[in-house]
């Protein structure tokens, strides 16, 4: 009798031991990894709360060409009737802007392109694409996934573009304001 | 009789074991899950010692000190020329009927009290002229005038003599705007003109007028609504890249993710309220993001609700 109840009291504590192991370690999860106090690879806040999986978008390396806007050279008289002016100006008027998107890169960084209203003139085409780092140079952590999300931004709003029947190379588009936006939008899309 | 009399006394004996293995297991497993949700829940990101080491980085400045708190704002009215804000000047400029919205005003007339030293660092943009000549961009373009402090201060501390395009001397050619945005004005008065090497700004008021421009033009055209678009139209007019939840900088905002975009971003947002505190700098200058450092100097939007206090909300 005696070890009958032993084989029950070690045998109802052992399942609950193993219960409490099996609960366990179906709970834990993978410990976050410990943040470094040296700088880590940067990701922007889209691409951390996009990724799920803690693991670094990759850039896949895009080398489809993008056309280039007309080049005018402001060192010459500016000419408003000259062809190209007047064909960015009747391209513009096709499209109905203000125009704003989010897009999501194959590298899960957010974007946005803002197209907005009440252009400086009607012959040039601002437009922004917001939350990519014009400031990242070659070599820094986020350089080639900001790259990567805006040429992919830049080719979905020419897909817009097009469906207005609208050919981006025929549009004078400044990328922002800035110079720094500017020069790195540029060199972007042509490298 | 001895057995039938132990069979007696062990059965309850047996419960009660029973019972206290059970009640001990319990206890372990609650113990365990309190233990591992606790150490969840704290911020991976900072040490404790890190905020008082930032703090320090302020000379002659106690940490508490930089507490935000919030009491009654101080009403400080100056007499404001507004000789500057008419309609009839030469700019032709039509004047904005856009209406604030009660978000945003409620928003710029927060009652948060901020540190003497960073009211101190905001001052010279609460000026007379200063402020006249943001007003001016409030009724051109629809803008709060008191984001056109902000952006000032963040672009040359109000310094009227610099443009709050970024912060170069008027008459200067300022790089930050394109040729297509001047070349084709030929009012100096309405915006930046073309002097055969690139965009100037004529003097304060321009400058203002573009600023507003500009700034609108980031959050799709029209000016914020809300106080998340105010700081998202922040952070873009300075360029998105100093978002601090990128940053690994150990006495960076440590409320990430953002609740929004723009509200990690140092610009728009340090010293704002505690939780802006403290925050860093990504990028030390256009094309340069290497590193990251303490940011010492007010967001755009802290200097916003600041100039609108010592205005008395006027």
């Amino acid at each position: 009798m005696n070890h009958t109840k032993l084989i029950v009291i070690a045998g109802s504590f052992t399942i609950v031991i193993v219960l409490v192991i099996i609960v366990n370690s179906l709970s834990v999860k993978k410990p976050e990894q410990p943040i470094s106090e040296n700088p880590t690879p940067i990701i922007s806040q889209s691409a951390r709360s996009n990724s799920s999986n803690n693991t670094p978008p990759v850039a896949h390396l895009d080398t489809t060409p993008i056309p280039l806007r007309p080049t005018i050279n402001f060192a010459d008289k500016f000419d408003p009737s000259s062809q190209l002016i007047v064909e960015s100006k009747n391209s513009i008027r096709k499209l109905p802007i203000p125009y704003t998107k989010e897009f999501v890169a194959s590298n899960k960084i957010t974007t946005e392109i803002v197209v907005p209203d009440h252009q400086t003139n009607d012959w040039s085409l601002q437009i922004y694409i917001n939350y990519i780092n014009f400031s990242s140079q070659p070599g820094d952590t986020d350089y080639e996934s900001h790259r990567q999300a805006f040429k992919e931004t830049a080719k979905e709003l020419f897909r817009w573009m097009n469906s207005y029947g609208v050919s981006p190379s025929d549009i004078y588009i400044e990328w922002g304001t800035r110079k720094i936006e500017r020069d790195t939008a540029q060199k972007w899309l042509t490298n | 009789m001895k057995k039938k009399n132990r069979n007696k006394s062990s059965d309850p004996k047996f419960i009660i074991w029973l019972f206290v293995i059970i009640v001990g297991l319990i206890l372990f497993q609650t113990t365990y899950y309190i233990f591992t949700l606790s150490s969840r829940a704290q911020t991976p990101t900072v040490k404790q010692g890190n905020v008082l080491d930032f703090l320090h980085t302020f000379e002659n400045t106690k940490p508490e000190d930089l507490l935000i708190r919030v009491s009654p704002r101080p009403t400080i009215t100056p007499s404001i020329d507004t000789s500057s804000d008419d309609s009839s000047s030469a700019d032709g400029v039509p004047n904005s009927s856009y209406v604030n919205s009660k978000e945003i005003i409620a928003f710029l007339a927060s009652n948060a009290t901020y540190p003497q030293n960073i009211i101190d660092m905001v001052k010279p943009c609460f000026t007379p002229e200063n402020i006249s000549y943001y007003k001016f961009g409030e009724a051109k373009t629809g803008v709060p005038w008191q984001a056109f402090a902000g952006i000032h201060y963040r672009e040359s501390t109000c310094d009227n003599t610099k443009s709050l395009i970024s912060g170069r001397s008027f008459g200067d050619v300022e790089t930050d705007t394109p040729i297509a945005d001047c070349i084709s004005n030929t009012n100096p008065d309405a915006g930046p003109v073309y002097n055969g090497v690139g965009c100037v700004y004529k003097n304060f008021k321009v400058s203002t007028l573009f600023a507003g421009k500009v700034f609108k033009d980031k959050i799709g055209g029209n000016p914020p609504k809300t106080k998340e678009e105010l700081i998202k139209a922040f952070a873009g007019y300075n360029g998105w890249g100093n978002e601090n939840c990128t940053s690994s900088h150990p006495n960076c905002y440590r409320h990430c993710p953002a609740k929004f975009k723009g509200d990690d971003h140092n610009y728009a947002t340090a010293y704002l309220d505690n939780d802006h505190v403290p925050m860093c700098i990504r990028c030390q200058s256009d094309g340069v993001c290497g590193s990251s450092a303490p940011e010492a100097r007010p967001g755009a939007a802290t200097v916003a609700l600041i100039v609108g206090q010592l205005s008395g909300g006027k």
